[in-house]
């Protein structure tokens, strides 16, 4: 069947020829084109294009369109994963065990692929999961802008292909080759560039330590035929004795030994180790130490002889003949040796000058008490500090005659005393490479610079101490155009594999069949808990060979008197300098001057007030005929007439931030080789005014709790001590603990019942008690001051840096600091350390003001800060007690005030990956401060509820995670245990149990009754009647005679 | 028409007897053309009005880092302006309000200078709480507005937020005050600019005289209107001053933490007040030959209380300083010690001198009566009013309880900018005010001349007038 015609009008039906023409056309109708395009109308739209306005038009179009595209437009790299990695689930942080450059055993937290903090790796039996400051901070060097970006032949880019032909091709016709390094931990990198150097006729291995201990490995090659330097035990040890040893702060590994002295330091269990010190400067460890004497460098030497011939008479051994006679104020020495020589095999000597003869002494000392075996090993080395002062400076004579030179983590140019001939000698040698990840003074004089990895992005293995390893893994990609040091030395050395196979080459060897399982289960248990230990065996324990009559010879004519005398130390954060370009150790205030960025000239204050030097004075010091200009930090506790410069500063070629500060000078030209060692003291020091000033940045300005200057006048008034600070003796202690405290008005919850109150749903909630009640309870005992939780807390909550010149404006942004208040007399005070943080007061005087709402209490205690609805009265900051709020004066990652520190700097993409995404950048204008690390409570609450599958237990109490599970960051990373922090209500909780039953426990600025969170424990100086009564009467450890200062004239 | 005219009494106006006197004294500085000298001054207060606007938007520009403040001292020169101003504020309602309650005729011919005072030294005071945020723009947050932020709110506990209302109640009160009084004197002179011609004058003061009449009714409502408002404003006096106080009193931190600040504040308020009706006054008397109106016995009288808030806030000085050592509190003691011996000590005796000291001179009448040497001491009663405040808020601050955090406080160029500049606010105002507005309340001084002549002129003009 047909289907029907359709027709649309009469006129398609007719067929008409008009409309069949208008059916050919597109519109049926006519469309005004020409009239609208026409320019016959003025008003039409001139438009009728010609060929001229046509190309004029295009060429408009295509410029116009060109230079739109000009514009900048920036780019967002938040791309997000196309094909998820397996182990990555966004926003779920991952852990890896590494080890950091420093040889710390480390949890490297990951998120989204890049390390965002670091933490002590618990499942190391030696350090246990101590980390300190540096290490912390070794993170935000893999964020460094300033790192080498590739490869480069003389300051110009260049490939790896290039630079491995051109290396390869000069090595073929070298024979003297050698390789400069700093100690190196890994034994399997030790096997490389052994292996490297193996190949050539005259290869060999320097090893350099800026701040050398070549002096210990030496004596105990005189003295025990074995040239290394021990481990040391000082958890095993009853009395310890500190010699120039910094041993909390700085010298060797301070991680692991505060790990360890706070392991002895313990009031709570019975027995109390006892810490002597005889040091020139106040360091660290002299200010945790019960007696500390302060002696000139030059006496040093007197001291040694005279402990050594004491300890010899009382444990019956022969004495060394003709030591002219020695001691220390209120004969001091006598009731040491005595300590020593009663605590037989549990006790230690340590010392940290760099002198042959002094060491032998000290070995003596140690062997006859019995150490070695017990708190020193010899036979089980530590492989920290592995430098040779005398290879160093053979090198450093035969450089012309070197045909190749690499350095491999080293910067001899600016941290050696040889400094000068590797300067010189570096323009003629034939081939140089440096191997180091960021510029240095030393890799811009290279002919090649073949910038190694970082470790986080490197494979490395490491060995501590003997018998204990480490694994270090890559948890990042190579941000840049880098290769890992190793596998340079394996391709020029023409090996073949990568290094990350010969790691596991070699400790394929160290897996037995016996463990169980297969190398692939051990290797990968290995490196998921990043440490292995091997049983060390000693057939033979060392025995003592040394002639200490003789070695003791060089010593007996040192003390040189009166004259000035200078020490060149480390200080806690900046050490030997490698770091110094890294912002958060820069802006970590120094322990004891509390002084951030900068280089100063320590003085006493003896000399102080004799000279009439101020804190904050610009003097000329002169050494050996150079000058250099320095500010003057006035320092109670230091020996008279000595003075003290920290190493480290004044990097020329370190980086942006390192070189920032302009009046800080290098004093690396002022260290000396003397007897083949390299020592940091020196006399021959002349100081004089310049009658200018330069302002330290320091962030406690006023050094006491209680001016002794006001007490004359106004009587005892203003003695605050009381109310901030609780201190005891062991002795008291253990024979009363109950009356510690008992001055307070009675026990904190006790206190709470009589309390008008605000807040009375803070107190009054009988369900409260289902809840989490977070708190904290800090061991002003353990606390030795290191500055680890600083830089931890700056890491974990993204602190800003805010730079020297905000630091002087008292506008540092840490939301933890240690306080370091003095007692007693300003030549040998008495020192102790405070961490204060925000104190999550119940009564918190900061939420009454807060007109907004914006600082507010939780149900589990916590004083929350809302950034987003802060508006910036400051008026909590005014009214908080502790002064722990801080505010954001500034938009630190805009400003261009803070383009060199800031690391979270919007010039620096790199620095904030450093970031870590749970926590806010706050924005400016908005207060801030310590949150107990709530994304760390939010976390671990989160997990705990996981792993339980519902939210609220049966009873209606919400689910808790189990005691210890969330640690705040800055409890992880102390070193020495002394923050506890947990859920009150807990009874089974480690801090409910130190609220109740410690008897130690107490708060800062009760009186206030804010009812902080925050509990501090009172600290015990383990001072028997003898030490009190040596104290007072050499007052304090003053030379005898010497009078006890009257003049505060230096307190402001 | 001649009354009885006491022999004892103060003649509250002098050397005129006619009422066309009085309007055409004040009315003659609108209705001419502004003068060299007016524009200079204002030039000149405009142009320090620009330095305030400058410096509060770099601040805001910058972050409050611009300022010398620190994590100790969070608050120094912008807290110190702000009740700084707001104490000025207090001597206008004072007079306007109290004094009228309590029926001081001298108060009528300066009570309008002094309100104009009030409302000006209130705004100046008002901007401070929003500059001194470190987010200004989200000042609305201080206002517990119903909003579509969640539950979010205010706190009721905190006494900044106090302060927003009692700043606020003040504002409105006193600018309602102020406006109303200035209604008959509106209308006349809308009345007299109709008849010379002004038309554009005219119109904005019919506007303005919110279609005034004169009539027995609408003065009898005025009066009681006027009544009403004295005694909403008395109270007001009192509580704005001591809700101000309560940023300190309420606060932990020693030498805030006191119980005398209410009272102490209130008078040290009406002292630094007078203080500046004094200065604008005397300039006023000079510049407008306004002697007549105000005369030496009003300058007496505000010397007179000068002399008393002057003595009761160096009694609140001492009393501070003994109850700190009776108290046994250690922070107490060494806070007092510390505010007069410390390093800031020098503002402490600045305070001291110019707030106790000085206003003695008072005492003697040839002092009082010289009006170049009162005009010294009323700017030394300024100076001194403003340090009492930092005083207060900055060694307070600088040194608390834990020595650890003490420091010190120095200003910025910009902090010094905003306090310079906050004076170019105030007089800009004022001399607005002083060119365009009656500076005299012309039918209350009719109403206490003693002895109003016949007028020369023919009574249609009296009574137009």
């Amino acid at each position: 069947m047909n289907s029907p015609k359709y027709w649309r009008g009469l006129e398609e039906l007719e067929q008409k020829p008009e409309f069949l023409a208008t059916m050919e056309k597109e519109f049926p109708t006519d469309v005004p084109i020409e009239d609208a395009l026409s320019n016959t109308d003025e008003e039409a739209l001139s438009f009728q294009t010609d060929r001229r306005n046509f190309l004029k038009l295009l060429g408009f179009g295509m410029t116009a369109a060109t230079m739109a595209a000009c514009v900048e437009t920036p780019m967002k790299h938040a791309v997000p994963y196309v094909e998820k990695p397996e182990d990555i689930i966004p926003g779920v942080p991952n852990y890896y065990a590494s080890t950091t450059d420093t040889g710390i055993p480390v949890v490297v937290k990951t998120r989204e692929g890049r390390p965002i903090k670091l933490e002590g790796n618990p499942d190391s039996p030696l350090y246990k999961g101590a980390v300190d400051a540096v290490g912390q901070a070794t993170l935000l060097n893999v964020y460094d802008v300033d790192r080498l970006k590739g490869p480069a032949k003389g300051g110009d880019d260049t490939n790896w292909t290039t630079i491995d032909s051109e290396v390869k091709a000069a090595l073929a016709s070298s024979s003297k080759v050698r390789v400069v390094s700093r100690s190196v931990l890994s034994p399997s990198t030790k096997g490389v560039i052994d292996e490297f150097l193996g190949g050539f006729a005259d290869g060999q291995h320097v090893t350099y330590d800026p701040v050398s201990y070549s002096a210990i490995a030496e004596s105990h090659e005189k003295d025990f035929g074995k040239k290394a330097v021990p481990s040391y035990s000082i958890n095993n040890a009853n009395v310890i004795l500190g010699i120039s040893c910094d041993f909390l702060g700085t010298w060797m590994e301070p991680a692991l030994f505060n790990k360890q002295y706070a392991e002895t330091r313990d009031p709570d269990s019975g027995s109390m180790s006892v810490h002597y010190q005889i040091e020139s400067l106040l360091t660290t460890t002299g200010s945790n130490a019960d007696l500390r004497m302060p002696v000139k460098p030059s006496q040093i030497g007197a001291v040694l002889l005279n402990l050594y011939n004491k300890v010899a008479r009382t444990v019956g051994q022969p004495t060394i003949p003709g030591v002219p006679d020695f001691n220390l104020a209120a004969n001091v020495l006598d009731k040491i040796a005595k300590d020593l020589a009663a605590n037989a095999g549990k006790a230690v000597v340590l010392c940290g000058v760099n002198d042959v003869a002094m060491q032998d002494l000290v070995n003596g000392i140690n062997y006859m008490i019995g150490a070695y075996g017990n708190t020193v090993d010899i036979d089980r080395p530590s492989y920290y500090k592995q430098g040779d002062d005398k290879a160093m400076a053979t090198l450093a004579g035969e450089l012309s005659s070197v045909d190749a030179l690499f350095f491999y983590d080293a910067n001899p140019v600016y941290d050696s005393p040889h400094a000068a001939a590797f300067k010189a000698a570096l323009a003629n040698t034939k081939l140089s490479v440096s191997l180091a990840y960021k510029a240095d003074e030393t890799s811009i004089l290279c002919k090649y610079t073949a910038p190694d990895h970082h470790y986080l992005e490197s494979w490395n293995d490491a060995m501590q101490v003997e018998g204990h390893y480490t694994l270090t893994q890559p948890t990042i990609n190579p941000i840049y155009e880098t290769r890992q040091a190793q596998d340079s030395f394996m391709q020029w050395g023409g090996m073949t594999g990568s290094y990350s196979d010969r790691i596991k080459n070699t400790w394929q060897s160290k897996y037995t069949e016996t463990e169980g399982g297969s190398f692939r289960k051990f290797w990968e248990e290995t490196l998921r808990k990043g440490v292995f230990t091997e049983e060390v065996t000693t057939d033979q324990p060392a025995t003592f060979v040394g002639d200490i009559a003789t070695a003791a010879n060089s010593l007996k004519n040192n003390n040189t008197g009166d004259t000035p005398e200078l020490v060149l130390y480390e200080k806690v954060s900046i050490r030997d300098g490698k770091y110094a370009n890294n912002p958060w150790l820069q802006e970590m205030p120094d322990p004891i001057t509390r002084a951030t960025w900068d280089n100063y000239l320590l003085v006493p204050v003896q000399y102080a007030t004799a000279n009439n030097l101020k804190q904050n004075d610009e003097v000329n010091v002169t050494v050996g005929g150079t000058s250099l200009k320095l500010g003057v930090v006035v320092q109670p506790g230091q020996a008279n007439n000595t003075f003290g410069i920290a190493l480290g500063y004044g990097r020329p070629n370190g980086g942006r931030c390192a070189s920032v500060i302009k009046g800080s000078p290098d004093v690396y030209p002022w260290v000396e080789v003397r007897d083949g060692n390299v020592r940091f003291e020196r006399a021959g020091v002349e100081v004089a005014k310049t009658g200018g000033t330069y302002e330290i940045a320091s962030i406690q300005t006023f050094h006491t709790l209680f001016d002794p200057a006001k007490q004359e006048s106004f009587g005892n008034y203003y003695d605050r001590t009381e109310e901030i600070i609780s201190e005891t003796s062991f002795d008291a202690y253990s024979k009363n603990p109950d009356e510690v405290n008992s001055h307070r008005a009675g026990s904190y919850l006790n206190k709470r019942r009589h309390l008008i109150t605000l807040w009375e749903s803070h107190f009054k909630d009988k369900s409260s008690d289902r809840y989490i009640r977070w708190a904290m309870a800090i061991d002003l005992n353990k606390c030795t001051g290191c500055g680890a939780c600083v830089v931890s807390c700056q890491a974990e909550n993204n602190v800003p840096v805010v730079g020297k010149e905000e630091v002087m404006n008292r506008r540092e942004m840490h939301w933890i600091r240690i306080d370091r208040y003095y007692s007693g007399s300003p030549q040998n005070p008495n020192v102790v350390f405070q961490p204060m943080l925000c104190q999550h007061c119940d009564n918190a005087p900061c939420e009454t003001v807060c007109p907004v709402l914006a600082t507010i209490h939780s149900h589990e205690g916590l004083n929350q800060m809302t950034y987003n609805r802060c508006v910036g009265t400051r008026y909590c900051a005014n009214n908080c007690p502790y002064k722990v709020r801080r505010f954001n004066w500034f938009n630190y990652v805009v400003g261009d005030q803070f383009t060199e520190f800031n690391p979270a700097h919007k010039t620096n993409p790199l620095g904030y990956l450093v970031l870590n995404p749970d926590v806010t950048v706050r924005f400016r204008g908005v207060m801030e401060k310590c949150s107990f690390c709530v994304q760390r409570l939010q976390d671990g609450k989160l997990k705990a509820k996981l792993r339980a599958g519902t939210s609220l237990n049966s009873d209606g109490s919400s689910v808790k995670p189990v005691d210890g599970e969330i640690q705040t960051a800055c409890q992880q990373s102390c070193p020495t245990g002394a923050i506890v922090f947990g859920d009150l209500n807990d009874p089974e909780s480690a801090v409910h149990k130190l609220y109740k039953e410690n008897q130690r426990i107490y708060h800062a600025l009760e009186e206030v009754k804010t009812l902080p969170s925050v509990a501090y424990m009172t600290k015990v100086r383990n001072r028997d009647a003898e030490i009190v009564n040596l104290m007072k009467e050499g007052y304090g450890g003053l030379e005898t005679g010497e009078k006890a200062m009257e003049d505060n004239s230096w307190l402001m | 028409m001649s009354h009885h005219e006491s022999p004892i009494r103060q003649q509250w106006v002098q050397n005129t007897d006619y009422y066309t006197q009085i309007t055409e004294d004040v009315c003659r500085p609108i209705e001419a053309k502004p003068n060299l000298k007016w524009l200079a001054a204002f030039g000149l207060s405009f142009l320090v009005l620009c330095l305030f606007v400058g410096a509060v938007a770099w601040t805001i520009w910058e972050g409050i880092g611009a300022w010398g403040l620190n994590k100790t001292v969070g608050w120094a020169f912008d807290i110190t302006n702000f009740v700084f101003w707001v104490g000025i504020g207090h001597a206008g309602t004072l007079i306007s309000a109290v004094l009228l309650l309590f029926r001081q005729a001298w108060r009528n011919s300066i009570n309008r200078a002094t309100e104009a005072m009030t409302i000006f030294a209130v705004i100046c005071a008002g901007m401070f709480p929003i500059i001194h945020m470190g987010r200004p723009w989200l000042g609305l947050w201080f206002l517990p507005m119903p909003n579509t932020r969640g539950s979010l709110w205010v706190n009721f506990n905190s006494p900044l937020l106090w302060d927003v209302f009692a700043i606020s109640t003040y504002f409105s009160v006193s600018l309602v005050f102020w406006y109303l009084g200035m209604m008959p004197d509106f209308g006349a002179l809308r009345d007299r600019l109709r008849k010379k011609g002004q038309k554009i004058a005219a119109k904005i003061f019919a506007t303005l005289a919110f279609g005034w009449d004169g009539s027995m009714r609408t003065w009898s409502r005025y009066e009681i209107i006027t009544l009403i408002l004295a005694g909403l404003a008395t109270p007001l006096v009192l509580s704005v001053h001591s809700i101000v106080s309560m940023d300190f009193a309420t606060a932990v931190i020693p030498g805030w933490h006191t119980t005398i600040f209410p009272p102490y504040f209130v008078a040290g308020a009406i002292f630094s007040g007078f203080g500046m009706v004094q200065t604008l006054l005397i300039i006023q008397r000079a510049v407008y030959k306004h002697e007549n109106y105000i005369t030496m016995d009003h300058m007496e009288s505000i010397a007179k209380i000068v002399i008393a808030t002057g003595s009761l806030v160096g009694l609140a000085y001492m009393t501070e300083f003994f109850i700190a050592w009776y108290s046994g509190s250690i922070w107490e003691r060494y806070t007092f010690v510390n505010r007069a011996f410390g390093p800031l000590g020098w503002s402490y005796w600045i305070m001291f001198s110019c707030n106790v000291i000085t206003p003695q001179l008072f005492w003697f009448r040839k002092i009082r009566t010289n009006m170049f040497i009162t005009f010294i001491i009323s700017i030394f009663i300024n100076i001194g009013m403003w340090f009492e405040r930092f005083v207060i808020i900055v060694t307070s601050l600088h040194r608390d309880f834990l020595p650890s955090s003490w420091s010190m406080y120095t200003p910025t160029w910009v902090e010094a900018s905003i306090l310079i500049g906050s004076f170019g606010l105030f007089f800009t105002f004022y001399f607005l005010f002083a060119k365009y507005l009656p500076t005299i309340n012309m039918f209350e001084v009719k109403a206490i001349l003693k002895n109003p002549k016949q007028p020369k002129h023919t009574m249609e003009e009296t009574v137009n007038n």
